[in-house]
């Protein structure tokens, strides 16, 4: 086999150190920042950082996986009804008394509404065109968001936490156990990465070139579907759903490194991270005392990513 | 090689192909023409295994070596096959030379691969390697597809209008190469409008 590849390869080890740089800048204000004993770094600051390194390679790759299987750069699972598919089965666990916040059965349960929301958008919107496949996104979130609001106004429990939590995210109550369970999702699911990484690149040449190659693409799709479930289970039963993070850094990374998801995964990931501590640091330190719900900022300097990318687009749209 | 028997294709309630059987049992180049809709991209699409014509209301049988294509998974069907189709789409910003090593890397089928380098000179690819596939013209986008469809060495190759946004250069060029593989071995099936480009020994039309 010859290779071919011609694309400057110092882009790559220079966005991972710039990215790592920024972690050794970022974690020590994020832990440090205020007036604040040991007992509150040990109890909440590093927790909070954990949590919020492990969410955003969380996020990053969910939202990777999302756009190589739906064959669209510009979705996430956040904009398909996948998170809101999420929530929706957590809650559902919550109040059938299957478990607590936090809990297995409830991150299981949460995968479960995830897999059959993405299920359930495949089968619509299979072979359509990129803007069926958004509309119908909008619409299954809608319809899973208002079931998320409409349960919680109802039921008025103190257990389910608050709709801003499940629809803006929080890292208020993030603790040991939720950056754990993240990284247990994560070091499960890196393996099938690494694995598909090849075919998730084929899978940009469209469905059919891809089944021609000889990918099967409904067995790609059901490893795709379960590994973006337990991503988004994770993150949104542990700090709820922050849209627009996942596709800004996949965008921004993708310029730097490239599409190739070898190096885009670690590449948006670290992003990712960074981006996630840089917000919540300044949710936390902005208003002080008060703390704007994550979820607003990001959007603030994601959303205009989303922009730009919509700018920059030429043939998906077409398609 | 390829054998096709009492092929009934229907599509959207319209019958596209009725009836229709054919043998090949040597390497050729067999050029599918007809009007708009006349069933062309049909016919090799249920080749490819895209098109259900083992289900209702469709019917009939498509050989290839000898086994049934409807059954074969995507994998065991790249082994025998590789297919064009009409409109290729790409939609992450890979330079050509990236995205044919990406297939070449991809080991789902154990066929021999081409060599990329020969492919990207026989298909005038060789100035657009570091090329992204998004700035491509069409006529360069439906080399690089061509590319793709011919890496592997598979026995039959389906082309659905390999030809329509090439000028007159570069569809003399492919049809010698296209030419020259099938003098090597390798069986061709194109649809196409125009037979011109494609000049060979062993070359049949099938008017649809």
């Amino acid at each position: 086999m010859d290779n071919l590849r011609v694309r400057s390869a110092k882009r790559y080890p220079i966005f991972i150190g710039l990215n790592l740089l920024a972690f050794l800048i970022l974690i020590p204000i994020a832990i440090f920042i205020g007036d604040i004993g040991p007992e509150i770094i040990k109890q909440i600051r590093l927790p909070r950082v954990a949590t919020a390194i492990s969410a955003g390679f969380a996020i990053a790759l969910a939202s990777l996986l999302t756009q190589a299987i739906f064959i669209n750069p510009i979705v996430e699972p956040s904009f398909l009804g996948v998170s809101s598919g999420a929530s929706l089965g957590a809650i559902i666990a919550i109040l059938l008394g299957i478990g607590k916040i936090g809990d297995f059965t409830v991150i299981v349960a949460a995968a479960v509404g995830a897999f059959l929301t993405s299920l359930l958008i495949i089968s619509l919107t299979r072979g359509r065109s990129a803007l069926v496949l958004i509309l119908t996104g909008i619409a299954l979130t809608a319809m899973a968001s208002s079931l998320v609001g409409g349960l919680i106004s109802l039921l008025n429990r103190n257990d389910i936490r608050s709709f801003s939590f499940w629809n803006l995210g929080s890292l208020a109550l993030a603790d040991w156990q939720g950056a754990l369970t993240i990284t247990v999702v994560l070091l499960l699911i890196s393996p099938l990465l690494f694995i598909t990484r090849n075919k998730l690149n084929l899978l940009s040449l469209g469905e059919t070139t891809a089944r021609s190659l000889g990918i099967n693409i409904s067995f790609l799709r059901i490893q795709i579907f379960f590994a973006i479930s337990f991503l988004v289970a994770a993150t949104v039963s542990t700090i709820g759903s922050i849209a627009f993070l996942g596709l800004a850094s996949a965008h921004i990374a993708r310029k730097f490194v490239g599409p190739d998801h070898s190096k885009l995964f670690l590449a948006s990931s670290l992003l990712a991270s960074n981006i996630l501590i840089l917000s919540d640091t300044l949710a936390r330190r902005a208003f002080y005392p008060t703390e704007l719900p994550i979820g607003f900022l990001i959007a603030l300097i994601a959303a205009p990513v989303l922009i730009a990318a919509l700018r920059n687009q030429k043939i998906w749209a077409e398609r | 090689m390829l054998e096709i028997k009492e092929l009934t294709l229907v599509r959207n309630g319209n019958t596209l192909i009725e009836n229709f059987s054919c043998r090949y049992e040597k390497a050729s180049i067999v050029l599918l023409t007809g009007g708009n809709g006349s069933g062309k991209s049909t016919l090799l699409s249920a080749i490819a295994g895209h098109f259900p014509y083992s289900l209702e209301p469709n019917s009939g049988s498509i050989l290839i070596s000898g086994k049934e294509v409807a059954p074969l998974k995507d994998g065991q069907r790249a082994k025998l096959l590789s297919y064009l189709p009409q409109d290729p789409i790409f939609t992450l910003a890979f330079t050509v030379g990236e995205i044919l090593t990406e297939v070449s890397r991809l080991n789902t089928s154990s066929s021999k691969i081409r060599s990329l380098k020969q492919l990207a000179g026989e298909l005038d690819l060789r100035h657009l390697l570091d090329k992204s596939v998004l700035e491509l013209s069409g006529g360069e986008r439906q080399r690089v597809s061509i590319a793709i469809a011919l890496s592997r060495e598979s026995l039959l190759c389906l082309m659905d209008e390999p030809l329509s946004a090439q000028d007159e250069e570069h569809q003399l060029l492919i049809g010698r190469y296209i030419a020259k593989l099938a003098a090597s071995g390798f069986f061709f099936m194109i649809a196409t409008h125009d037979t011109t480009p494609f000049h060979s020994s062993e070359r049949a039309v099938i008017s649809l």
